[in-house]
């Protein structure tokens, strides 16, 4: 029986040993191959002071060596965490030293955007993945691997324990760490395969880099069913035409990414001279999807159900809501119902459940739910409602965040949200963040970050009050060093002051119907 | 042509007039252009070399680098 996921790559190597298991650009490889090579990296991992439960960082594009990081990490104990390759250097930073990383993997082609991150530690690093004789590091070149066993390492991997920390936006200008265990990474992994009915026969598209939740469908539930999974690098979401045309020429069964995606293969995909039919399910999430586009992808594939998955990344996926064909009776699509071994409640302010069609908190309870935020029990904390459930015993809940209404079909409907947190490009964003991070610098005095669509993109704006004499220039400058791309504003507006309410706070309404006149007037 | 187009990729899209570029430098996986940047060189490239490029040429194949982008516009202007 499979109860961790450090025995997914092994096991599906006994059932499948010569199918491929992840392919990317030119590079693939087998469930065999993929087997001996993890076992690899958990030896060098091992030999190199790993001890279980120790964190390794992955600094690693989209390709088939950051699937085999994963694996390989979790067969030896440790705990993999993701790290974005294209963050600025202070949340690289910020991220090793708040999980007290010793390890990481990487590549030689990423090699110079670590060489500045070594010289602010200190102590000693192991690194996988390139050439080095920085001391006090240790270095590996990925091809000396075959220098240690690759017989499966012993060691006592229980269920109960840490397999990855993701982090994420938090409110209070540092990224948060979400940490899952084996069990509830493998519950959704299982989940996910049962509901999609995946099979050893599918072939599976992932689009998400490492550190973002969707990324779990292609990494973990792809191996477990053993169908073949094709990490997409990086450079196909700006090129629609070369994605359908890997589509078509892979014979794609199965697709999950943020709705953008399927946006732009509409407007500049080259559907036209395209093939689909191969794709039996085509899996959406991370934020809203405009029907109408939905029904334009649709046309393209003629075989295909559609699923809305919904799930913060905290208990991955919750929900799902499942169509084929047109779209016509939604203006805008259901979350849809929950899925297996869940339980969920609609909760007002004062705790309590809602009736039925009236607007509450989402809270869910699961096997696929989180343990915890890394170092930060009160954050936690806040964040777990321990309830009654409805079979009457004590039981945990996540507070999504998210204000929900349900029909009565049962049919679930995302309203809004609770505090600040937005959606951009599937990026999930905390505008206090944003905010916060801004107030850091010497030129701001005031500011307020807002959300405004355009083209059918939420897109985030700034108003900034500056100090007397400080360019705005170099307020972006050091805001573009200190957040991830998605997160820095479209555009800063320098003000005398902010708009406020009547009550004195800060009116966004105001700031941005200003925004919308400034676009209106540009076009 | 191609030193106009690697000047727009080092000023507006890269934001750093210096970075050195050399014509087989893969423009995409290193990041330097991202998916909003990629409709800015090809509304730069449509004006500036007068030519149309349909979305099924909005290939990688055609824009990983410079050498790339060199050889596609000279199959336009045959």
């Amino acid at each position: 029986m499979i109860y961790t996921i450090s025995q997914i790559i092994t096991q599906s190597a006994l059932r499948l040993p010569d199918k491929i298991a992840f392919q990317s650009g030119s590079e693939s490889i087998t469930y065999s191959e993929a087997d001996r090579k993890t076992n690899q990296i958990a030896h060098f991992l091992i030999d190199n002071g790993l001890k279980k439960g120790d964190r390794v960082g992955v600094f690693l594009n989209r390709n088939v060596k950051s699937a085999l990081a994963v694996h390989g990490i979790l067969k030896a104990g440790g705990t993999f965490v993701p790290i974005d390759v294209d963050a600025p250097i202070e949340r690289i930073h910020y991220i090793l030293e708040d999980c007290n990383i010793k390890h990481i993997i990487t590549e030689e082609r990423l090699a110079k955007d670590l060489q500045p991150v070594f010289k602010l530690i200190s102590t000693k690093l192991v690194i996988l993945g390139m050439q080095s004789n920085q001391s006090p590091h240790v270095f590996l070149a990925w091809e000396n691997l075959n220098n240690f066993q690759d017989h499966l390492p012993e060691k006592k991997i229980l269920s109960s324990d840490l397999a990855y920390i993701m982090y994420t936006s938090g409110t209070t200008g540092f990224p948060k760490g979400i940490m899952h265990t084996h069990y509830s990474g493998l519950s959704y992994a299982k989940l996910s395969r049962d509901l999609y009915d995946i099979t050893d026969e599918d072939v599976i598209v992932n689009h998400s880099p490492l550190h973002f939740d969707m990324c779990t469908l292609g990494y973990l539930t792809a191996p477990l069913a053993g169908a073949k999974c094709i990490i997409l690098e990086k450079q196909y979401s700006a090129f629609p035409a070369s994605l359908s045309k890997l589509i078509e020429k892979n014979k794609i069964t199965i697709w999950y990414s943020v709705p953008l995606v399927l946006q732009q293969l509409v407007e500049r995909g080259d559907l036209i001279n395209r093939d689909f039919s191969s794709i039996r399910w085509v899996l959406f999430g991370g934020e809203p999807i405009p029907v109408h586009q939905l029904n334009q992808f649709m046309q393209q594939c003629p075989n295909a159900f559609f699923s809305n998955v919904y799930g913060p990344a905290e208990v991955n996926q919750c929900t799902y809501f499942n169509q084929q064909g047109k779209v016509d009776k939604f203006e805008s699509l259901p979350l849809g119902v929950v899925w297996n071994d869940t339980d969920y409640l609609i909760l007002n302010e004062e705790k309590q459940e809602v009736q039925q069609g009236e607007v509450g908190e989402l809270l869910i309870h699961s096997s696929t739910m989180m343990a915890g935020y890394w170092n930060n029990p009160e954050r936690t904390q806040s964040s777990i409602l321990n309830i009654e459930s409805r079979s009457s015993l004590k039981k945990k809940f996540y507070k999504t965040g998210d204000l929900v209404r349900e029909d009565k079909d049962g049919l679930i409907y995302f309203i809004g949200r609770k505090d600040r947190q937005i959606k951009s490009r599937g990026h999930r964003i905390e505008l206090n963040e944003i905010e916060q991070t801004i107030l850091k610098f010497d030129e701001a005095e005031q500011t307020a970050c807002y959300t405004h669509t355009f083209n059918g993109i939420n897109e985030i704006f700034a108003s900034v009050v500056l100090k007397s004499e400080a360019k705005l220039e170099e307020l972006e400058k050091k805001l573009r060093k200190s957040l991830p791309k998605y997160s820095v504003p479209k555009l800063i507006l320098e003000t005398k002051k902010l708009p406020r309410t009547s009550a004195g706070k800060v009116d966004y309404k105001k700031l941005t119907e200003n925004i919308r006149s400034i676009y209106d007037s540009k076009n | 042509m191609i030193q106009k187009i690697k000047k727009y990729i080092q000023s507006e899209l890269a934001g750093d007039p210096t970075l050195s570029i050399s014509n087989d430098d893969d423009l995409l996986g290193s990041g330097i252009i991202d998916s909003i940047g990629i409709m800015k060189l090809v509304a730069f490239i449509e004006e500036e070399a007068d030519v149309k490029i349909p979305p099924g040429e909005m290939v990688i194949e055609n824009f990983i680098n410079l050498n790339a982008i060199e050889q596609y516009l000279k199959t336009k202007q045959d």
